[in-house]
C-alpha cells in the first residue's frame, strides 16, 4: 500500500498539498445502508407505480452523489504545512502539532486528523486560514519515532462517503527512556572518583549569591544585595547536605542497555524532582554538572539518542 | 465545555423536526391516538434533552413497543397495507426517539422520516402538496446534515443553506433519472385495494329516491380532442348501460353475455385523449361510440358498447381513444332474440297507468318511429319541468311521475321513456355518462365533472339499429346546451354558491384545474409509454431498455462533469478587482493580436514590447497602462476611473489587428 501510494504521488515533503490524486473515496458502512434504503424506496415506487415517491427516491440518490463530489472536495485542496512534536517519554503520547491551511475559499468541515492509529482529532479549517492542532501519537520506541502515516480524512457532508488522503513519513519526533529502574543512586561512588569538581554546597557556609529562582525561600534572599543593586539574589551555601551526583551510563547497574537507560532516565528525573545537581557520562557524549529544565531536557535527549545513527540534534 | 450536551440537543432538535415534519400529513389520515403519541414521546424526548435527564429505561421502551403493535393490531386488524403501515412506522419512530443516544440511532430516525413522507407520497400525489413534500425532503436532508455533523453545532440558517445548494446541485440528475429510469409494468405484489367511498356514476338508478341532487365540481374525466371537436349535441359520454327494471329500480347486467350488434358510423371521426379520475369503478367513459381505445389498463368492449377496465380505477389513468358520434345503419339486421327479449322487459303488474297510456299511444301510432316521436311529444307538450330537487316517488315510480309530480331531472325522463319504449315492444334501455363538459383553454381539454352526469334512452329501431334518444332535450334543451348548472332558474349550483360567478374566479379555477392537469398527465402519469414516446420525440427509433441503459450512463456522466466543474467554481475565486479584470482583458487583446505577455514581464515593459508590434495602436496602449499603472500602484487610494479604462481597453480590442 505505502509503496504503490509514493509510487502515485511520490515522496511527502512539507509544506504538502493534498492534491486531487492523493485523494481516495469510498462510501462508508452508512453509505451502504443509505443506498439500501434508497434501494426500498426505489422497490416501493415502482410496484405502487408512484412517480412522487420515485421523485423523491432519485433525489435522495443524486444527493449522495452529490454528497459523494462535496466530500472529495472538502479534503481536496487543503494544504499540511507544519508537523512537528516535542519530545515525549517510551509509551506517551506525542501532541503531533499539525498545521493546516485551506487554500481556497471553502471551509474545510470536519477534517479527522490521525497519526498512525492513534485517537484522531477533528477539526474544521475556515476558508484561507491556518488552523494548527495537536494530534496524539504513541512514542513505542526510545529515540527517533517516525510517524509512518498521516491519514486525513473527512465524512463530511452526511457521511455517506469517506474521502481520505494518507501522509508517510512526513514527521518525527524524539521519545526519551522511560524512566524505569530501582537502582539507588549512585551518589558516593562517583563523588569519590573526585572526576567532577563539584563544591559542596549546604546550609552551613556562605558561598555566594546566585540568581533568583522560583522557589526559594524568602529568607535565603539576600536583601542587602537587592537594596544595592534591584536584583533579586538567593544567597547559596556549601556544604555536604546538598546532593550531586554524576550518572554515568558505564557504572550504571544491569546487562540490558535500554533498561540502563531507563535507570539513567529515571535517576535525571529523580534528581531533578529533588533539585539535586547532576552530571551525564555516556560513551561519546559528556554533561557536566547542572540543573534545571533546560539541563533535564539535554540530558534526556543524550540518553533518547544513544546509539542513534545521526548526531545532529538540536539541542 | 459544554458542547457536548449542546450537539447532543442539536441533533435531538433536528431528528424531531425530520420525524414531525414526516408525520404531518398522516395527522390528517391516522386515528387521533397515534398522533397523540408521536406528539407526545416527541415533547417527552426534547424535555429530557433540554434538562439533560437520562433517558427511559428498557422496560418501558419495549413496553411501549408492543403496546403499539397491539393497539395498531387491534385498530386495523393487520399491520401490512398502507395505513396500518403509516401507522406502525410512525408508532416504531416515536418510541426509537426516547432511545437516542448515538449518532446512528439519530441518523435513522431521519431516514424514516423520509419514508414517512414517501408513505404520505403514496397516500395523496396532489399538486397543491407538491410543495409541502419539497419542504420536507428539504428539511430532512438539513436533519441529516445537521445530525452527521463531528462535533460543533451549525446555525440552523446556515445549515437550511448549504443542504439546500446540494438540494438544488441534485436535481438535475434527480431529473435525469426520473425521465430515464426504466419503468416496470404492473407491481411486483399486489397491493391492498383501497376502499374508498367516492361519488359519481353508480350501477344502478332509482331517480325516485332521490330529492336533491347535489351538483359536484369533483372531476369525473378530462378529454382533450385531438383535431375536431364534437358540438355539444353530440359530447355524450357512455357510461354503465342498464338494462333490468324492477318498477322502481334500473340495474346493470352482471355476469351474462350477449352477441354484440355491429353498428355503422357516419360523420366525422373524433380522436382524443380521456384522463380518468380514479372512481374505484372498472369503467372507462367514452364519446359515444367509441371504435378505438389504447391506454394504462386493458380496455374491452361489453355487448351494450360500455367499455371496461380489467380492474377498478383506483388512481387516475389516461386513454387514448376514437369515436364516431352518429351511428346509422347497418344493413337490415335483426337484433338478437336474446338480447330483443331483455331488453323488453317489465316486471308484471307495475306502473298500470302507464301501461294504459302506452298502449292507447300505440294504437295510435303503429310505426315505431312515429311512436317515438308521439311519446317525446308528450314530454313537451304537458307539464314536464326540469329541476334537481323532484319530489319523492311511490312504489309505481314511472306512474307517479307521468301523471303526479312531472317533475324530475334526467334519470326520471330517460327512466320513463325507456318504460315507454319497452311497454310498446320497442327494445330500449337506459345509458348512463356524461353530457358536456366546460372547455379550460389554458390547458386545452375538456373538464366533465360529476354534476354533468346524465342519463339517456337507447332504443333499436329496426332498420336504423341502436339510436340515442334523449327525453331531457326535450324538457330542458338548455340541459345540452349548455350544462346542468346553466339550466336551472331555481337553486344554484355548489360552485356557484361558494365562488359566485366572477370571470376571474373562473379563470383561478381554470388555472388551478389546468395546473393539476399538466401535473397529473405529465409527471403523475409519466409511465413506460410516455418514456417510449419521449425517446422517439429525442429521434431513437424503437427504444428499448438498452437505450435507456446507454441514455442513462450519458446522463449521468454529463452530471458528473457539470457537478465537478460547479462545485471547482464555487471554490475557486473569481477575482473582485475590476482593474485586474481590464488589465486581463487588455492582455487577452493582445494575445488574440499575437503578442503574448511573459509571466515576468511588468505592465510597462508589456506595453513598450506591445507599441513596437503595433505602432498605429500605440496611443491607446500608452493612455490604458498609463491609467492603469496611475491606479494600481501610484495612486491606489483615489477612486479610478474605471469608466475611462473600460473604454480605452474596448478602443484597444478595436485597434487594428495587423492580419
Amino acid at each position: 500500500m505505502r509503496a504503490w501510494s509514493l509510487r502515485r504521488h511520490g515522496p511527502d515533503r512539507l509544506p504538502l498539498s493534498i492534491v486531487r490524486r492523493r485523494v481516495y473515496i469510498l462510501p462508508t458502512s452508512f453509505g451502504v445502508f443509505y443506498g439500501a434504503i434508497v434501494f426500498g424506496m426505489l422497490l416501493a415506487g415502482l410496484n405502487y407505480n408512484n412517480n412522487l415517491a420515485l421523485a423523491l427516491t432519485f433525489v435522495l440518490a443524486a444527493v449522495a452523489v452529490v454528497a459523494m463530489h462535496y466530500c472529495h472536495r472538502n479534503l481536496a485542496g487543503v494544504q499540511l504545512r507544519a508537523l512537528e512534536a516535542e519530545p515525549v517519554f517510551v509509551g506517551q503520547s506525542a501532541m503531533l502539532r499539525v498545521e493546516l491551511l485551506s487554500t481556497s475559499a471553502l471551509d474545510r468541515l470536519d477534517l479527522e486528523i490521525r497519526a498512525d492509529d492513534s485517537e484522531s482529532v477533528c477539526v474544521t479549517v475556515p476558508a484561507r486560514e491556518r488552523l494548527a492542532c495537536e494530534v496524539p501519537v504513541r512514542a513505542h520506541r526510545r529515540g527517533r519515532n517516525r510517524v509512518a502515516r498521516l491519514t486525513l480524512e473527512t465524512r463530511f457532508p452526511l457521511r455517506l462517503f469517506r474521502a481520505w488522503a494518507w501522509v508517510y513519513d512526513c514527521a518525527e519526533f524524539i521519545a526519551y527512556p522511560k524512566p524505569d529502574g530501582s537502582a539507588p543512586p549512585p551518589l558516593a561512588a562517583t563523588s569519590a572518583s573526585g572526576r567532577h569538581d563539584a563544591p559542596g554546597r549546604g546550609e552551613e557556609d556562605f558561598a555566594g549569591l546566585r540568581d533568583y529562582q522560583k522557589g526559594d525561600s524568602p529568607r535565603r534572599v539576600s536583601w542587602k544585595a537587592f537594596a544595592r543593586t534591584d536584583q533579586l539574589l538567593a544567597k547559596e551555601y556549601s556544604g555536604a547536605a546538598r546532593r550531586w551526583l554524576v550518572l554515568d551510563l558505564n557504572h550504571t547497574p544491569g546487562t540490558d542497555l535500554e533498561a540502563r537507560l531507563s535507570q539513567l532516565a529515571r535517576w535525571v528525573v529523580d534528581a531533578e524532582g529533588a533539585a539535586a545537581a547532576y552530571a551525564l557520562d555516556l560513551p561519546g557524549t559528556h554533561l557536566a554538572l547542572g540543573t534545571g529544565a533546560t539541563h533535564e531536557r539535554r540530558c534526556l535527549l543524550a540518553l533518547a539518542l544513544h546509539g542513534e545513527p545521526s548526531a545532529t540534534v538540536r539541542l | 465545555m459544554n458542547t457536548a450536551p449542546r450537539t447532543a440537543l442539536d441533533r435531538v432538535r433536528w431528528t424531531l423536526i425530520a420525524v414531525g415534519a414526516g408525520y404531518l400529513p398522516h395527522a390528517f389520515h391516522l386515528p387521533l391516538w397515534v398522533s397523540g403519541v408521536v406528539l407526545a414521546t416527541g415533547l417527552w424526548r426534547l424535555s429530557i434533552a433540554l434538562r439533560q435527564r437520562p433517558l427511559p429505561g428498557r422496560i418501558v421502551r419495549f413496553a411501549g413497543a408492543v403496546l403499539a403493535l397491539i393497539a395498531v393490531l387491534a385498530s386495523y386488524r393487520t399491520i401490512n397495507g398502507l395505513e396500518a403501515g403509516s401507522a406502525l412506522l410512525a408508532l416504531m419512530a416515536a418510541l426509537k426517539l426516547l432511545e437516542t443516544r448515538e449518532l446512528r440511532d439519530h441518523v435513522l430516525l431521519v431516514l424514516i422520516g423520509f419514508f414517512l413522507l414517501l408513505a404520505a407520497m403514496l397516500r395523496d400525489q396532489s399538486l397543491w402538496l407538491l410543495p409541502y413534500y419539497a419542504l420536507v425532503t428539504w428539511l430532512g436532508l438539513t436533519a441529516l446534515f445537521a445530525v452527521t455533523r463531528a462535533n460543533d453545532v451549525m446555525p440552523w440558517r446556515r445549515a437550511l443553506a448549504m443542504s439546500g445548494r446540494m438540494l438544488l446541485y441534485a436535481l438535475p440528475l434527480a431529473a435525469v433519472l426520473f425521465l430515464l429510469f426504466p419503468r416496470v409494468p404492473g407491481p411486483f405484489w399486489a397491493l391492498p385495494n383501497a376502499t374508498r367511498a367516492l361519488s359519481g356514476l353508480d350501477d344502478e338508478m332509482s331517480p325516485g329516491d332521490i330529492s336533491d341532487l347535489t351538483l359536484s365540481d369533483a372531476p369525473a374525466f378530462r378529454a382533450r380532442f385531438h383535431g375536431s371537436v364534437p358540438p355539444p349535441i353530440e359530447r355524450y359520454w357512455r357510461g354503465p348501460v342498464l338494462h333490468d327494471f324492477d318498477g322502481y329500480t334500473w340495474r346493470r347486467t352482471r355476469g351474462q353475455f350477449y352477441p354484440t350488434q355491429p353498428l355503422a358510423f357516419t360523420g366525422p371521426r373524433y380522436s382524443y385523449r380521456v384522463m380518468l379520475e380514479a372512481n374505484n369503478r372498472p369503467w372507462l367513459f367514452a364519446l359515444d361510440h367509441p371504435v378505438q381505445w389504447l391506454g394504462d389498463d386493458t380496455v374491452t368492449q361489453a355487448f351494450d358498447y360500455q367499455l371496461l377496465l380489467s380492474r377498478p380505477a383506483t388512481e387516475a389513468q389516461s386513454f387514448e381513444l376514437t369515436s364516431y358520434t352518429r351511428t346509422g345503419s347497418e344493413g337490415d339486421t335483426d337484433l338478437a332474440q336474446s338480447l330483443r327479449r331483455r331488453d323488453t322487459r317489465l316486471p308484471e303488474g307495475r306502473n298500470p297507468r302507464t301501461r294504459t297510456l302506452a298502449a292507447e299511444l300505440r294504437a295510435r301510432f303503429p310505426d315505431d318511429r312515429a311512436y317515438v316521436r308521439a311519446v317525446l311529444d308528450l314530454f313537451a307538450a304537458q307539464e314536464f319541468a326540469y329541476t334537481l330537487t323532484p319530489p319523492r316517488l311511490e312504489t309505481d315510480a314511472i306512474d307517479d311521475f307521468m301523471f303526479n309530480t312531472r317533475r324530475g331531472f334526467c334519470g326520471h325522463y330517460a327512466s320513463a321513456f325507456t318504460v315507454l319504449m319497452r311497454l310498446a315492444g320497442i327494445p330500449a334501455r337506459v345509458v348512463t355518462g356524461y353530457q358536456g363538459g366546460v372547455y379550460n383553454r389554458l390547458g386545452d381539454y375538456w373538464y366533465v365533472s360529476q354534476a354533468d352526469a346524465h342519463a339517456w334512452s337507447e332504443i333499436w329501431l329496426q332498420g336504423a339499429g341502436w339510436q340515442r334518444v334523449d327525453p331531457t332535450a326535450v324538457v330542458a334543451p338548455d340541459r345540452l346546451e349548455r350544462g346542468a348548472e346553466d339550466s336551472l332558474t331555481a337553486g344554484a349550483a355548489a360552485s356557484e354558491r361558494w365562488f359566485g360567478t366572477a370571470e376571474w374566479l373562473q379563470n383561478v379555477r381554470f388555472a388551478w384545474d389546468a395546473a393539476n392537469t399538466w401535473w397529473r398527465d405529465r409527471v403523475l402519469d409519466f409511465d413506460r409509454f410516455k418514456q417510449r414516446a419521449l425517446l422517439e420525440w429525442l429521434g431513437l427509433p424503437d427504444p428499448d431498455w438498452r437505450t435507456l441503459g446507454i441514455l442513462l450512463a450519458f446522463g449521468f456522466t454529463v452530471f458528473l462533469l457539470w457537478i465537478t466543474l460547479a462545485l471547482r467554481r464555487d471554490t475557486t475565486p473569481r477575482n473582485r478587482d475590476p482593474l485586474v479584470g481590464l488589465y486581463q482583458r487588455f492582455c487577452k487583446a493582445a494575445a488574440r493580436r499575437g503578442i503574448e505577455r511573459r509571466p515576468d514581464e511588468g505592465p510597462v515593459d508589456f506595453a513598450q514590447r506591445l507599441k513596437l508590434s503595433m505602432p498605429g495602436a500605440a496611443p491607446v496602449i500608452d493612455a490604458f497602462i498609463g491609467s492603469f499603472v496611475r491606479a494600481r500602484y501610484l495612486a491606489p487610494d483615489e477612486s479610478s476611473d474605471i469608466e475611462e479604462l473600460t473604454r480605452l481597453a474596448r478602443a484597444f480590442e478595436r485597434s487594428w489587428t495587423p492580419r
